[in-house]
Order: C-alpha cells, then sequence, then structure tokens
C-alpha cells in the first residue's frame, strides 16, 4: 500500500526545509566574513542579503509550519530531493548579484553544479571574481560532497533517529558505524583530518611558486575543498592549468583519489586493517577500469609523446574517473584528444568513484557487481545443472553475491545509462555531435564537469535545465526524486 | 697647380667611389636584413584564432595582446604570466630578466591588469612544459591597467534594510512561538506532576 500524505505531512516537510534554510544561512556567513576580512564591499552586500532571505525564509517556514508527525522515511527523502534543489536557489543569490552571471539560470546552474561537485560553470570573467565569492562557490562544494541536509541539520538540530533516512537520501549506501550521526561525525573527522593536510600540502606549493601567504592559503583551502569534494571548481579560468605546477597537480591527484575512496574503507583502513586496501573489490576494479582505460588512452594519444600523455592523459582520466573535474588542457585541447580519448573519458567519468565518497556515476562497487554476475553466469552454464553456485567478493569482509546486491546495481545502472543517454540525446537535437553530446550528458550526470565546451554562457536555456536536472537526480541517484514525484502524484489521485 | 687640381679630383672621386661603397654595403645589408625579418616576422594573431587551431601556429613567433591575470608563478628557469584575451587564456613562459619591470597592475577582483603585448614562440604541446604555452621573447606594457571601481547598487541597500526587518521580525516571533510552547509544556508537566 502506498502512504497518501496529508496536510500534517507537508507541514513537517515544510519544517524541515525550514531548519535546512537556517543552516545554510549560517554557511553563509563563512563568506561574508570573507568580504569583511578582504574588505569586499559590494560582495559583503551579496552574502548579507543572502543570508538575511535565506534565515527569513527559515524563520518564516519554522513558524508557519510546526513538526506535526513524527518524521518518516518518506519525509526525508522528500525534504532531501527539495531541501537540494531549494539550497541551490537560494545559494545562486549571491552569486547572481555578483554580477558575473547572465541570467538567474546561469547563477542556479553554476549553484547546483557546486553542490552536486560537479564542477561544470557558467561564470564569466571568473578571474575578476572577488574572494567571498570564491570561497562560496568552493564552500558549496564542500557543504554538497558532505551531504547538504546531514550538514545543515547536524549544525542546528540534534540526532533524530530519522537522519537515517537523510543520509541514504542523500544517496550513500553504506553506514559506517551503526549510528548514522556517529558515522556523519566521523565522515567530519575525516575531513577535517584532511582539510588541515591538504591546505598545509597546497599552500606550501603555492607559496613556493610565488604566490602572497594570505592568497596561497585561500587557494589551498579551495582547492582543497575542490579536490577532496570531487568537485572540480578553481579560482581562475584556466582551472588547475593556471598554476602551472607539476607538483600541485599531484597532489590534486593524491586528494581527489582520497576524495573517492569510500569513507568506509578510509574507516577501516585508519583503525581496523591496513590490509584491506590490497584486498578491496572496489580498490581492484578501480584498478581494472583505470588502467584499461588509460591503457586505450594512450593509443588514442600516442603522437603525443611519454610526458604529454601522462601530464595530460593520465590527470584527465584520473579527473575523471574520480568525478573530479579538475583540468590542466588549455581552451579546446580536450576536442583535439580525437574521439578515442574522448570515449575513454567518457567511460571513466560514466563509472566514477567508490560508494559513500563524494564522486558520482555508476559506482565502483556496482559495476564490479555486474561484471561478476556476468562471470557468475557464464561458470554457471559450465556446471551441472543441479549445482549451486555463488560468487563471492571482499568488501571489508567476504560477501556472497546476493541477488538483492545484483538486483540493486542494476536498477542504479539502468538508472544511470538512461539519464546519460536522455541528455546526449537533448544535445543532439540542439545539434551537437553524439560524442560531444554523450560527453557532456555524462560530466553532468556523473557530478563530474569535464567539458568539451557544450556548458557555456551562451547555450540554450532548455540545455541548461536539463543539465541542472541530471546534475541534481546524479548527485541524489534518483530514488529520493521519484520518491518526491510520487508523493506529489498521490495528491492527484486523491 | 693642374697636378694638383688633378691630385685633389682623384681624391674626390676615391671618396665618393668608398661613400658608395660604404652605403651600398650598408643598403645590402638593411635590405637583407628586413628581408630577412620579414620572413622570420611575428605574425600578429588573436588568441582565440592561436587556441582555435594550434597546429597551424605551432612552433611559430606571434605576438598576442592581453590582460595580465592572478600573479607572476615562479617556475625552475624562469616564470609564468597567464594572459586574458577576449575570453581565453594561455599562460607565458619568460626569462625573468624579459618581463617588463613596469607590470604593475594584475588582473583581480580589484584591479584590471595590463595590457601587455607579447612576442614570442608559440607551442602548441610544449616539451619542456608539455603545455600549450607562449615562450615570450618580448614582454611590453601596451595599456596600463588601474583600479576597478567598486560600487555599490542602491537596491542592494534597499535590500539588506527591507530582509534585515524581516528577518528580525520573523526571528523574534520564531523565538515568542518557541518560549511559549515551551512553557507550555513546562506547565502541562508540572500539573501532570501534582
Amino acid at each position: 500500500m502506498i502512504i497518501s500524505p496529508d496536510r500534517k505531512d507537508f507541514s513537517t516537510i515544510l519544517n524541515i526545509l525550514g531548519r535546512l534554510m537556517l543552516g545554510l544561512s549560517v554557511f553563509m556567513l563563512l563568506p561574508l566574513a570573507v568580504a569583511v576580512f578582504r574588505r569586499e564591499v559590494s560582495p559583503f552586500f551579496d552574502f548579507f542579503i543572502s543570508f538575511l532571505i535565506s534565515s527569513s525564509l527559515g524563520f518564516i517556514f519554522l513558524v508557519c509550519f510546526p513538526l506535526k508527525k513524527e518524521v518518516s522515511w518518506l519525509h526525508a527523502f522528500f525534504a532531501v530531493s527539495m531541501g537540494w534543489l531549494i539550497s541551490s536557489l537560494l545559494g545562486a543569490i549571491p552569486l547572481f548579484f555578483s554580477g558575473h552571471f547572465l541570467s538567474f539560470v546561469d547563477a542556479w546552474f553554476e549553484a547546483m553544479s557546486g553542490f552536486a561537485t560537479t564542477g561544470l560553470v557558467l561564470i564569466q570573467d571568473l578571474d575578476h571574481l572577488s574572494f567571498a565569492h570564491n570561497m562560496w562557490r568552493h564552500l558549496m562544494m564542500f557543504i554538497g560532497g558532505q551531504g547538504i541536509i546531514l550538514a545543515s541539520l547536524s549544525v542546528l538540530t540534534r540526532a533524530r533517529p530519522v537522519a537515517v533516512g537523510f543520509y541514504y537520501g542523500e544517496a550513500r549506501q553504506e553506514k559506517i558505524l551503526p549510528n548514522v550521526i556517529d558515522t556523519a561525525r566521523f565522515i567530519w573527522k575525516v575531513c577535517f583530518i584532511y582539510l588541515v593536510l591538504g591546505v598545509c600540502v597546497f599552500s606550501l606549493i603555492l607559496y613556493s611558486k610565488g604566490l602572497a601567504l594570505d592568497k596561497s592559503l585561500f587557494h589551498a583551502f579551495w582547492l582543497f575543498f575542490a579536490a577532496f569534494d570531487t568537485g572540480g571548481f578553481a579560482p581562475h579560468a584556466q582551472n588547475i592549468a593556471y598554476y602551472h605546477s607539476f607538483s600541485l597537480e599531484m597532489a590534486t591527484v593524491v586528494f581527489m583519489l582520497l576524495g573517492a575512496i569510500n569513507f568506509n574503507l578510509h574507516f577501516w583502513i585508519w583503525m581496523k586493517s591496513r590490509r584491506e586496501i590490497y584486498k578491496n573489490f572496489e580498490i581492484k576494479t578501480f584498478l581494472f577500469t583505470f588502467f584499461s582505460l588509460q591503457a586505450l588512452l594512450y593509443f588514442s594519444l600516442k603522437g603525443m609523446g611519454h610526458l604529454s600523455i601522462f601530464r595530460k592523459g593520465f590527470y584527465q582520466l584520473i579527473s575523471a574517473h574520480t568525478g573530479c573535474g579538475f583540468t590542466n588542457l588549455g581552451v579546446g585541447e580536450l576536442n583535439n584528444f580525437g574521439p578515442l580519448a574522448l570515449i575513454s573519458v567518457t567511460l571513466a567519468m560514466m563509472i566514477g568513484g567508490g560508494v559513500c565518497a563524494t564522486t558520482g556515476g555508476v559506482k565502483l562497487m556496482r559495476l564490479g557487481i555486474i561484471f561478476r554476475t556476468f562471470l557468475m553466469e557464464v561458470k554457471r552454464w559450465m556446471m551441472p545443472v543441479k549445482s549451486i553456485y555463488k560468487e563471492r567478493f571482499h568488501h571489508l569482509q567476504d560477501l556472497i553475491l546476493s541477488d538483492k546486491k545484483i538486483k540493486e546495481a542494476y536498477v542504479f545502472f539502468t538508472l544511470f545509462m538512461v539519464t546519460y543517454v536522455g541528455g546526449a540525446i537533448i544535445g543532439m537535437i540542439y545539434g551537437y555531435s553524439p560524442v560531444m553530446a554523450l560527453f557532456e550528458s555524462v560530466s553532468a550526470t556523473a557530478n563530474v564537469g569535464l567539458s568539451v565546451g557544450i556548458t557555456s554562457p551562451s547555450m540554450p536555456i532548455l540545455l541548461k535545465l536539463v543539465y541542472i536536472f541530471q546534475m541534481w537526480a546524479g548527485r541524489l541517484e534518483f530514488i529520493s526524486i521519484f520518491v518526491s514525484f510520487g508523493f506529489i502524484l498521490t495528491l492527484f489521485k486523491k | 697647380m693642374p697636378e694638383n687640381r688633378r691630385q685633389s679630383k682623384a681624391l674626390f672621386i676615391k671618396r665618393i667611389l668608398k661613400k658608395s661603397i660604404v652605403y651600398g654595403l650598408w643598403a645590402i645589408v638593411f635590405l637583407g636584413s628586413m628581408v630577412f625579418l620579414g620572413a622570420a616576422g611575428a605574425e600578429v594573431v588573436s588568441l582565440n584564432d592561436a587556441l582555435a587551431d594550434p597546429s597551424k601556429f605551432d612552433k611559430e613567433i606571434v605576438e598576442v595582446e592581453g590582460e595580465v591575470i592572478g600573479d607572476l608563478l615562479k617556475d625552475k628557469d624562469g616564470v609564468w604570466i597567464n594572459i586574458l584575451s577576449q575570453g581565453s587564456n594561455i599562460g607565458i613562459f619568460s626569462r625573468r630578466d624579459n618581463l617588463d619591470k613596469t607590470i604593475n597592475h594584475w588582473g583581480s577582483y580589484r584591479e584590471n591588469g595590463d595590457i601587455v603585448k607579447i612576442r614570442g614562440v608559440f607551442y602548441a604541446q610544449c616539451i619542456v612544459h608539455q603545455e600549450m604555452d607562449i615562450h615570450a621573447n618580448n614582454i611590453s606594457v601596451s595599456k596600463k591597467g588601474n583600479e576597478r571601481k567598486e560600487t555599490i547598487a542602491g537596491y542592494k541597500v534597499r535590500l539588506s534594510i527591507i530582509f534585515f526587518i524581516i528577518c528580525l521580525t520573523t526571528a523574534v516571533i520564531y523565538f515568542i512561538k518557541v518560549g511559549y510552547l515551551r512553557n507550555k509544556s513546562r506547565k502541562g508537566n508540572t500539573n501532570s506532576d501534582e
């Protein structure tokens, strides 16, 4: 039986959304502080207005819509999907005020790209953007990477049993610790330890390159947010290529990989056994897919020379596979790689990183399960008819490849494929070549952020909206969005 | 006397011949160098054209113009500057002594960077740096940058005031409501205790 929502359900959901808006307004105080510190007057007003709008709406929702019901999973799922939309809309306000966007839709696109840790950009004249706005662009990735709802609610409210609903609603499949709040706290701890480490490494490199100390610290923060949360924004239009630093590129590779690894695996390595990294199913799948695609890329770039292939091919591939979207290429260079290279990068983007990480895409676990299922079927045909055979794999512990896991892997795989192809078809309708349209569609859905040039302020508005939807759906992995649609549809059935 | 005149005439002719040979040689050298420089001369290109078809300009001497952006970045054998021209960016590698000391404005939120004219070799795929760049032979400032004036739009100030009042009002209402509910539940608890 499908539960039909009533007014009390909506009141409860709007109450949660009110808390979310208040949480978001608290995060806006950071760029506001940066504006004060850097004496950026106009950005100060941008963030002051946005802070006031967010908190006013938050208070209005809390006053008008009290918590009338115990928060259930259904409420959590609906609040998650709507929460991400509202956050991106509110997050777009200071960006729009900056004057660096053609329209509010462009600013919304950028905000959704930030929160979904995608990294596709529509901003104009990025090189003249204020520190406060840059802080907000990168902070959005950090908040989004942790999960907006869980992050916002953890700022304001104490743990509730339904936190697990928010946790799963934001596309995290695994709990690290029995309690979701403990899990969220562990993720925060991991992030802050890596944050300190990352900021030290990046700022040292940047300072040695000649940046002023305060500037190298700011850039280090932003690059860490973008690398660890596999976002891909950078404070300059040239992205990572701006710094002309091989050591910085290698440092970002380390943090991209750390961000793409399952947080459960971080926990296991830190707290239990370091050997897990050699046995883990996701790591093995990653090594297999990465080196296969690297070989493909190598053949398509063989005219370039080994060093260049390593510097450019390896970096683009790792950036695509981890879902980060950092690039050290110049304008149009990716297109000149040729279709085979574009296909290998597209495949890497499609796959993505680990579950329970900040990456998007089909995910290594699901791809590995699909591959193992295929092997299992082949083996089954080669065995006696009555034999019972189950494939095993190691992910933190030895697991049997159950029908439930297989079904889940295929459902998500199909959903991602349909969205990838759907976006590509819309791109093709607008006249882009199939390879380019697929590349951009995958980049948006898998929250990567690499672009072959389709994403630009001059692109058709419908395509912008399609990519916004793809980023949103891809980040939340569809389910909470479908539940929300179902929730709304039941209203019309009454 | 006639012999003296003849001698001076011969000297005069000699001098003219000498001068014409010297000027002739100069002319040859000048014309030759003009032809040589013409052949190896810098092609003034827009950055967008070079980036649109990098192979066409690969290892060619080009002259580009753009705004200096960000920072001066150190490297092993030189320095990097990044320029922005018609929405496109590229890194310029240069020896430190090549760099015009008069670059004072670097494009950022606070400043419009100096517009520089760069003459150098364009590499679609630089072997040394493994990136698309220009190795500058000469960098000169063609237009001075300036400070970007911060203008605070009137509507932003008005919006701030309006939303400040709304936010304060809603916050007060919310906290009154929370206080009222807390008192109510406390009273309920004491009543039930009695």
